[in-house]
C-alpha cells in the first residue's frame, strides 16, 4: 500500500479538478468551438466568410446594430445616473430609507415576461399609460398616443425606459454596497479642505468608488448588448431588431429557413466579439489604476 | 476677545440624544487645546460642530471675530486631521497635499513650492510621488499633517489622530505633532480619550463628561487639582484611589476612618499641621482621593501596616495592590524594590497632595 502524502491525499490533489475540467470541456469549450466553427464554414463544411458577408449586408442586421448601440449607450448612461442618485439618497439613512430600499428593489423580482406584459398593457390606445397621462392633463384623452406603433429610435427609447425600470435596482444595489463601504472621512476631508458637494463627488467619491462603478457598469453593458426578451415581449419579433433578438428570431421563428442556423451561430460570435471589445474599451477609458481605490 | 469662542454650544441628535450641553469655552490664538473624556462624552461631536460636519442645535461659534456657526465646512478656513487620516487613496502624496490648494485657486508653481515646503517639514519628501497604499500608517499620518499644514488655516482640528498607530509610533508622532505646533503656532483642538496624549500635548485640557465640561486647565491643574471626583477618577494610570471617609484629628494626626466589613478601618494621613487645608475639614464626611504615587512605604512600623497582595513591576516604577480602608488600593513606588506579595509594610501618605470631594456633589472641597 502506498503511504499517504503529507497533505493526506493518496493522489496529487490537482486531479481533484478533473471533473470541473471535464465539465467545461463537454459543455462549454466544445459547443463554443462548434459555434465558431459553424460561423466560418458553409453548408458543405468549406471554410468561408460568406456567413458574415451575407449577414452584414442585411438591412435588418444593420438596424439591429444601430438599435443595440443606441440601447446600450442610452440605458447604461440613464441607469448609471439614476442608480447613483438613488444610491446616494438611500445611503443617507433617513427615517424610512429601509422601506424605500425594499420598494425600490421590487422590479428586480419580476421576470422579463411579466415586465413585458405589465408594460404592454400600458401601450395600447386605452392602456394605463394613456389613462395616466390624460388624468394628469399631459395628454388629450380624445387623441390618444398609439405607443405600439413606435418603431426604431422611438421604440428603442421606450425599451430603455422599460429596461431601466427593471434593472435599476440591480445597478443601484451594487453602487449602494460600494457607498456603504466608503469611508465617510474621505468625503468629509473633501468638504473641510475646501471642496463643495459637487467637487467632492467628482474628485473624491467617484474616483474612490471606481472599482465598484466599473463592476456595475460592465455587468450592465453586457446585459444591454444582449437585450432581446423585453423587446419581443412588448413589440413582438421583427419590430425592434436587436442583435440577440435576431439570434432568437432565427432559431425560434424561421427555424428551418435556409440560413437560419448559420445566421444564429454567426450572430452569436458577433455578439460575443462586441461584448468583449466594448468591455475592454470601457476598462481602458474608465482610466486609472483599478487597485488604488480598495487600499487604505 | 477670545480667538475662538463657543457660546452655549448645544447638540441634540435627531433621535433625542443630548450630546453636548450648553458648552462655553474661550480659546486664545495659538493655544493647543485637548478635549479629553471617555467615549460618548461629546468631545468628537463638539469638534465636528467646529468643523461644520455636524449641524449646531443651539449656541454659537465665533472664530477670529466671524460667526461660523452655520457656515459650510469649506467656508470656515479650518483644517482637520481625521482618525483614519482620510488621505485620499486615489491621489499621490503630492496630489493629496496640493488638492486643497488647487481648490483655493492657487497657481501651479505656488502649489508645487508649498507642497515641497510642508513635505520637508513633515519629512515625507521622498514619498511625494507615491500612493497612500504604498505608505505605512505613520507615513500616512504625516501626509495628513502636511495637508493640514499646507492650507494655513485659522483653526487646526485633530480627531483622535494617534489612535490607529501602534504604541511606539504613537509616542513619536505625539512628539512630532508638538514640534509642528511649536513651529507653526496654529491654534489647535485635539480630541482624545488617552490622557497621556492629552497631558503631553496640551496647553490646556478640557475634560468632558456627559456632554459637559468637567474642568478646564493645564495638565498640572487637571492632574493635581481636580475640580471633580470624575476628573480624579478619570486622570492617572492607575487613577486616584477613592474612599468615602470620616476625617478626624486624633492626637495631632489626621485620621481617615471608615466602616469596613469586619469593623472600623482607618488610614493615618500624617501630622495635621503638615496639611492645614485638609485639617480644616476634620470632623466631617468626605470623599478621599489619593493618587497612587503620593503613598510611599514608610519608615515607622505600626503606622498603616498593610499586607501587599499583588506586585506589578513596570521597570521605572512598581504598582502594589493592597487592601487599604477595606478597599483595593493601588500604590506606586519608585524603581523596582524587592517586594513580595504577602509582605507587610508601613505606608505614609503625603497629606498635602490628597484631594477631598463632597460625597454628595462630587465637587472639590
Amino acid at each position: 500500500m502506498r503511504a499517504l502524502r503529507r497533505n493526506g491525499f493518496r493522489i496529487n490533489p490537482v486531479w481533484v479538478l478533473l471533473p470541473v475540467v471535464a465539465y467545461y470541456a463537454a459543455f462549454w469549450i466544445r459547443p463554443t468551438f462548434r459555434v465558431i466553427q459553424e460561423s466560418f464554414t458553409d453548408k458543405a463544411g468549406q471554410l468561408t466568410l460568406g456567413n458574415y458577408i451575407r449577414l452584414l449586408s442585411e438591412p435588418e442586421i444593420r438596424s439591429a446594430f444601430m438599435n443595440t448601440i443606441i440601447f446600450t449607450l442610452g440605458s447604461a448612461l440613464v441607469q448609471f445616473v439614476l442608480a447613483f442618485a438613488l444610491a446616494l439618497w438611500l445611503n443617507k439613512k433617513f427615517k424610512f430609507s429601509n422601506l424605500v430600499l425594499f420598494i425600490a428593489l421590487i422590479p428586480m423580482a419580476f421576470p422579463p415576461a411579466a415586465v413585458g406584459i405589465l408594460w404592454k398593457t400600458g401601450l395600447y390606445r386605452f392602456g394605463w399609460i394613456n389613462s395616466f397621462l390624460s388624468s394628469v392633463g399631459l395628454m388629450d384623452a380624445a387623441n390618444p398616443v398609439d405607443w405600439m406603433s413606435f418603431r426604431n429610435l422611438k421604440a428603442a427609447m421606450f425599451l430603455i425606459i422599460v429596461d431601466t425600470w427593471t434593472v435599476l435596482p440591480s445597478v443601484m444595489i451594487i453602487l449602494l454596497a460600494g457607498l456603504q463601504n466608503f469611508n465617510k472621512e474621505y468625503e468629509e476631508a473633501g468638504w473641510v479642505f475646501g471642496a463643495n458637494k459637487f467637487q467632492t463627488l467628482k474628485d473624491i467619491v467617484f474616483p474612490i468608488l471606481r472599482p465598484t462603478i466599473v463592476t456595475a457598469m460592465i455587468l450592465r453593458i453586457i446585459a444591454a448588448i444582449q437585450v432581446w426578451l423585453i423587446a419581443v415581449m412588448i413589440f413582438g419579433y421583427n419590430v425592434v431588431p436587436l442583435l440577440v433578438e435576431r439570434i432568437a428570431y432565427n432559431i425560434d421563428v424561421i427555424t428551418f429557413g435556409e440560413f437560419a442556423r448559420k445566421d444564429a451561430y454567426t450572430l452569436s460570435v458577433i455578439v460575443v466579439a462586441i461584448v468583449v471589445i466594448s468591455v475592454s474599451f470601457y476598462l481602458r477609458f474608465s482610466g486609472g489604476k483599478a487597485d488604488d481605490g480598495g487600499a487604505a | 476677545m477670545a480667538y475662538l469662542n463657543l457660546d452655549k454650544l448645544r447638540k441634540v441628535y435627531p433621535n433625542g440624544t443630548l450630546a453636548v450641553q450648553d458648552m462655553d469655552l474661550e480659546i486664545r490664538q495659538g493655544e493647543f487645546i485637548v478635549f479629553l473624556g471617555p467615549s460618548g462624552c461629546g468631545k468628537t461631536t463638539t469638534l465636528r460642530m467646529l468643523a461644520g460636519l455636524e449641524q449646531v442645535t443651539g449656541g454659537s461659534i465665533v472664530l477670529d471675530g466671524r460667526d461660523i456657526t452655520d457656515l459650510a465646512p469649506r467656508e470656515r478656513n479650518i483644517s482637520m486631521i481625521f482618525q483614519s487620516y482620510a488621505v485620499w487613496p486615489h491621489m499621490t502624496v503630492a496630489e493629496n497635499i496640493g488638492y486643497p490648494l488647487k481648490l483655493r485657486k492657487m497657481k501651479k508653481p505656488a502649489i508645487a513650492a508649498k507642497v515641497e515646503h510642508v513635505a520637508q517639514v513633515c519629512g515625507i519628501t521622498d514619498y511625494l510621488g507615491r500612493y497612500p497604499s504604498q505608505l505605512s500608517g505613520g507615513q500616512r499620518q504625516r501626509v495628513a499633517v502636511a495637508r493640514a499644514l499646507a492650507v494655513e488655516s485659522k483653526l487646526s482640528l485633530m480627531d483622535e489622530p494617534l489612535s490607529n498607530l501602534d504604541a511606539k509610533l504613537r509616542v513619536s508622532v505625539r512628539t512630532f505633532l508638538k514640534e509642528i505646533h511649536r513651529e507653526s503656532g496654529a491654534t489647535t483642538i485635539f480630541v482624545t480619550h488617552d490622557q497621556s496624549e492629552a497631558m503631553a500635548l496640551a496647553d490646556r485640557i478640557v475634560v468632558m463628561n456627559g456632554g459637559q465640561i468637567e474642568q478646564i486647565g493645564s495638565t498640572r491643574d487637571i492632574y493635581n487639582r481636580c475640580d471633580s471626583l470624575f476628573t480624579a477618577q478619570f486622570m492617572g494610570t492607575p487613577p486616584a484611589n477613592i474612599k468615602n471617609v470620616a476625617l478626624q484629628i486624633v492626637g495631632g494626626r489626621l485620621i481617615a476612618g471608615a466602616e469596613g466589613k469586619a469593623g472600623p478601618v482607618s488610614l493615618d494621613l500624617g501630622r495635621a499641621d503638615a496639611a492645614p487645608d485638609i485639617a480644616r475639614l476634620a470632623g466631617r464626611g468626605v470623599c478621599l482621593a489619593v493618587r497612587p504615587e503620593i503613598i510611599r512605604i514608610g519608615s515607622r512600623a505600626g503606622i498603616n501596616d498593610v499586607t501587599i497582595d499583588i506586585v506589578e513591576p513596570q521597570g521605572a516604577y512598581t504598582i502594589l495592590v493592597a487592601r487599604i480602608l477595606d478597599s483595593e488600593w493601588k500604590v506606586m513606588v519608585e524603581g523596582d524594590p524587592d517586594l513580595e506579595p504577602g509582605l507587610t509594610v508601613p505606608l505614609e501618605v503625603d497629606a498635602s497632595r490628597i484631594m477631598l470631594f463632597d460625597p454628595e456633589s462630587g465637587r472639590r472641597l
